[in-house]
Order: C-alpha cells, then sequence, then structure tokens
C-alpha cells in the first residue's frame, strides 16, 4: 500500500475529487425513471403550432415535400444527423418520425430523441412504436409528445397518426382509424399491414378501411433493416422506411397528381430532390 | 445474455465466498469482512439497503434491496441489487486511517412493477424482447475505507443501454442527460 498524500492535503484532494465526479454526472435513482423536464413536454403540440404558424411549402410544379425516419432506437447520433441533413433542405414541410425512438422505452434514450427534436428548426411529429411502449414507455411518451392517435390538417392534406402497437396495448383501434381517413389521408403508423402482430383477420379489415377510404398512402417503421419495402395494394402504395442507423431517412413528395414519390437517402440526399 | 452473466455474478459471489470461507484454519473464526450497506442512486434505488462482504483482497459483493418512490418511477418501484467489484488497482493510503481502493465493477438490478416483466409475455414469440425487469450496469468506483469500521462507496454506473450509444454510435452526439449515473454508498463493518 502506497502513501500518496499527508493529511490535510489527503482530504483536500479526495473531496475535491468526489464533487468533480457528483457535478459531472446525474444522480439517477433507477433505470425507470419516469419524470420529464418541462423543455421536453409536450412536444406534439409544441410541434404542431410551430407547423401551423407556418405556411406550406409548394414548389411551382405543385410538389409537396416531407421528410421520414424510422426507427432511431440505440442511434442518436445517427438520429442527429439525419434530421440535421434534413434541416438543410428548405422545401420540407415537417418530419414524421415513425416510432421505435427507443430500444427499452427508457426516459433516458427518449431524452436523446427529443434533444433532436427539439432542436430541429422543420417540425418533428412522432408515432409511438413498439420499442418505446415497453417498461414505462407509454407514460414517458404520454408526457413527452401527447396524444398517441391524432391528425395534422396541412397544406389540404391529412395525416393519421396512428398507434397501432397491438402487443403492447392490447388492441387495435380500428375505429378511430375508420373515423379520420378520407381520399386526402396518409397514414402514418408503426407497424405496417403485413403478417406480424396483425392476424390475416386484422389485417384483412385494416386494409378494407383504407381501401374504402381511398387514403394516398400508408407510411410505417418496424420492419425496415437496411432496406426499405414498397408495395401497393388495391392501388394505394405501402411503404416502410429503413431503419435510421446509418443516417438513413426518405423524403416524400406528394406531386400535383397526387401521385407519391419517395426518395431514399442515406447521409445526405441527392440534390435533385431540393 | 443478462441470464448469463446473472449467473455467472451469482457462481462468482458464492465461489469467492466459499473460497473466503475454506481458507481459514480449522476452528478459526471467519475473517471474511462482512459490512452492512447503505446507498442512493447509480439506478439502484433513491435509497437502499443491503449486505456486503470483502471475499479476497480483490473481490468485493452486495446484495440488497432499493426502493425509488412514485414521485420518480410512476409507481413505487423495489429493486434487488447484486453488486460486484473488482479490485484491480493498488490501493492508495492518504492517512493512517483512510485508505482508497478503485474498483470496477458489474451489478444486476431487478425491479418490480406492474410495466416490467422477466418472463416474456404470451403474446410475444421468445426472444422478441429481453427482460424489461432485468438490467446490467458498468461501475466505476471509489471504496474508501475510514477508519476499522466504516468504508465509503463512491461509484459512477453506466447502464447497459448507454453503452451501445456511447461506444459505437456517440460522434457528432452530447446527449443533455450525462451517461450512467453516481451511487453513493456507506458500509459499516459487522
Amino acid at each position: 500500500m502506497n502513501t500518496l498524500l499527508k493529511y490535510p492535503l489527503g482530504y483536500v484532494l479526495i473531496i475535491s475529487l468526489c464533487s468533480i465526479f457528483i457535478n459531472a454526472c446525474s444522480m439517477e435513482s433507477s433505470p425507470w425513471d419516469v419524470n420529464v423536464d418541462a423543455e421536453y413536454q409536450d412536444l406534439t403540440r409544441k410541434h404542431l403550432d410551430a407547423l401551423y404558424a407556418r405556411d406550406p411549402i409548394v414548389n411551382d410544379d405543385g410538389d409537396f415535400t416531407f421528410a421520414i425516419v424510422g426507427d432511431p432506437q440505440g442511434t442518436p447520433a445517427d438520429f442527429k444527423a439525419a434530421i440535421d441533413e434534413i434541416n438543410r433542405h428548405d422545401n420540407v414541410n415537417f418530419i414524421l418520425i415513425l416510432g421505435d425512438m427507443t430500444d427499452y422505452g427508457l426516459l433516458h434514450e427518449y431524452e436523446w430523441a427529443a434533444q433532436v427534436i427539439v432542436e430541429s428548426s422543420v417540425p418533428v411529429l412522432t408515432v409511438i412504436g413498439n420499442h418505446d411502449a415497453i417498461s414505462h414507455g407509454k407514460d414517458i411518451y404520454t408526457d413527452m409528445f401527447g396524444p398517441l392517435d391524432y391528425v395534422i390538417e396541412y397544406a389540404g392534406f391529412r395525416f393519421a397518426m396512428w398507434n397501432n402497437n397491438l402487443y403492447e396495448f392490447g388492441v387495435t383501434n380500428f375505429e378511430w382509424l375508420k373515423n379520420n381517413l378520407d381520399e386526402n389521408t396518409i397514414v402514418a403508423s408503426h407497424v405496417p399491414p403485413v403478417q406480424d402482430m396483425h392476424n390475416a383477420e386484422q389485417l384483412d379489415e385494416w386494409l378494407a378501411i383504407n381501401r374504402d377510404k381511398q387514403i394516398l398512402g400508408s407510411l410505417h417503421g418496424h420492419r425496415g433493416g437496411k432496406n426499405s419495402f414498397y408495395w401497393e395494394t388495391d392501388e394505394t402504395p405501402y411503404y416502410v422506411v429503413a431503419r435510421n442507423r446509418g443516417e438513413r431517412f426518405a423524403i416524400v413528395t406528394i406531386d400535383s397528381e397526387r401521385e407519391i414519390n419517395i426518395l431514399e437517402c442515406t447521409g445526405k440526399c441527392p440534390e435533385e430532390v431540393e | 445474455m443478462k441470464l448469463f452473466v446473472l449467473l455467472l455474478s451469482l457462481v462468482s459471489t458464492i465461489s469467492f465466498a466459499s473460497e473466503s470461507m475454506y481458507a481459514l484454519a480449522p476452528g478459526s473464526e471467519l475473517e471474511t469482512p462482512y459490512y452492512g450497506q447503505v446507498q442512493s442512486f447509480g439506478f439502484q434505488g433513491t435509497v437502499a439497503v443491503g449486505l456486503s462482504a470483502d471475499f479476497s483482497s480483490w473481490y468485493s459483493g452486495s446484495i440488497g434491496v432499493g426502493y425509488s418512490p412514485s414521485s420518480v418511477t410512476g409507481q413505487d418501484i423495489f429493486n434487488g441489487f447484486l453488486q460486484n467489484r473488482f479490485l484491480f488497482l493498488p490501493d492508495y493510503a492518504i492517512s493512517e486511517n483512510i485508505v482508497m481502493s478503485p474498483y470496477l465493477g458489474l451489478s444486476m438490478i431487478f425491479g418490480t412493477s406492474d410495466d416490467l416483466f422477466y418472463q416474456l409475455p404470451e403474446q410475444y414469440s421468445p426472444s422478441y424482447y429481453p427482460p424489461t425487469a432485468l438490467r446490467m450496469t458498468l461501475d466505476f468506483g471509489l471504496s474508501m475505507t475510514l477508519g476499522e469500521r466504516y468504508s465509503g462507496l463512491l461509484q459512477w454506473s453506466l447502464l447497459d443501454s448507454e453503452v451501445p450509444p456511447l461506444v459505437f454510435h456517440s460522434e457528432g452526439f452530447k446527449p443533455i442527460n450525462q451517461y450512467g449515473s453516481v451511487l453513493l454508498g456507506l458500509r459499516y463493518r459487522l
């Protein structure tokens, strides 16, 4: 054993070290803390207010553009890079996060996402993902963002932001979907209409609602990895965005013919979308 | 993976404890120092109490129960914890009565809450989620022996979910919520 310092200098050293240590770090009681800082509460309302305060951006050809990001859990740096890159595009009206901002529904993971979201000049709107809803994630999401189902009415379009995480909530609210769709609607939800959480009967009900309401399109996360997926059912386009890891995101444009065009981006987006 | 580490933790604790006891001469008193422990934070409860032992010169462990009130966690949470401390670095004496021992540690935290689970609920396919009621921390700490009876613990614990973003995906991102949590503890030799 070495005698490093003699009393009383040793006491000064150890107290100084302790002070630096404590001040430099947070003191969390539990991994399952739920207290959301006021700055990060009610983000959906704050960003909707910001969106509605702006005039819609529509180019000379009548193109309306927004961005989508899927599953940024566990990669806050990539999430930040994607949001920063989208902010460099002056034609993007808003950003939709298609769920799974967290891996474990823990507060610190939510805070990483919220930190990026509040720094974005372009309004950011979210749907809850299945990972966001585990542990105490439902309570944190509600505090941090707000309602689980809501509608954005903007530039003549309707965006139905829908919670369809069947396993975590025990039910999928198809009635809400039915009551909030029309022919100008794009649905945004975490889980896509494929064999995953929903059984064949539920998928039939879901697709029938979309068909009957003649929606413009349906956007999702959850199943995207490095690759995205696009398909059409009953002439309705369905798209699963690639996971954000690797700074992936997509730019969605609705043209004057109400056709949806999707440009997939990794890190940077090509110039032609600007 | 977590269950493997949990098993490893339990086995190492038991084996070190056994080794320590077998090392005693027949008829002599048990030499392993045991401690009562109180602590706060470090993801192991707003307040926590436990039993601690120095099983060898380089291995120490604690087991105990923590509590976090609903004002912090939404609902009252009791959690168990199992701490393993490995004292590989040299001790330093600051004075005759104060000795500092740096350590690396690995802790398991077991939570109880309606929203947490060990066994995956039946609607999920196997391994859909890891158990949400079980978390691990990587610990970096300093044990300070304060006289013959007391020792303090000052520890920085990094939660398992914080490690990948910190190690692999941190470039260009500085989180507002600093990584990790500080644990303050006091042990009293029994």
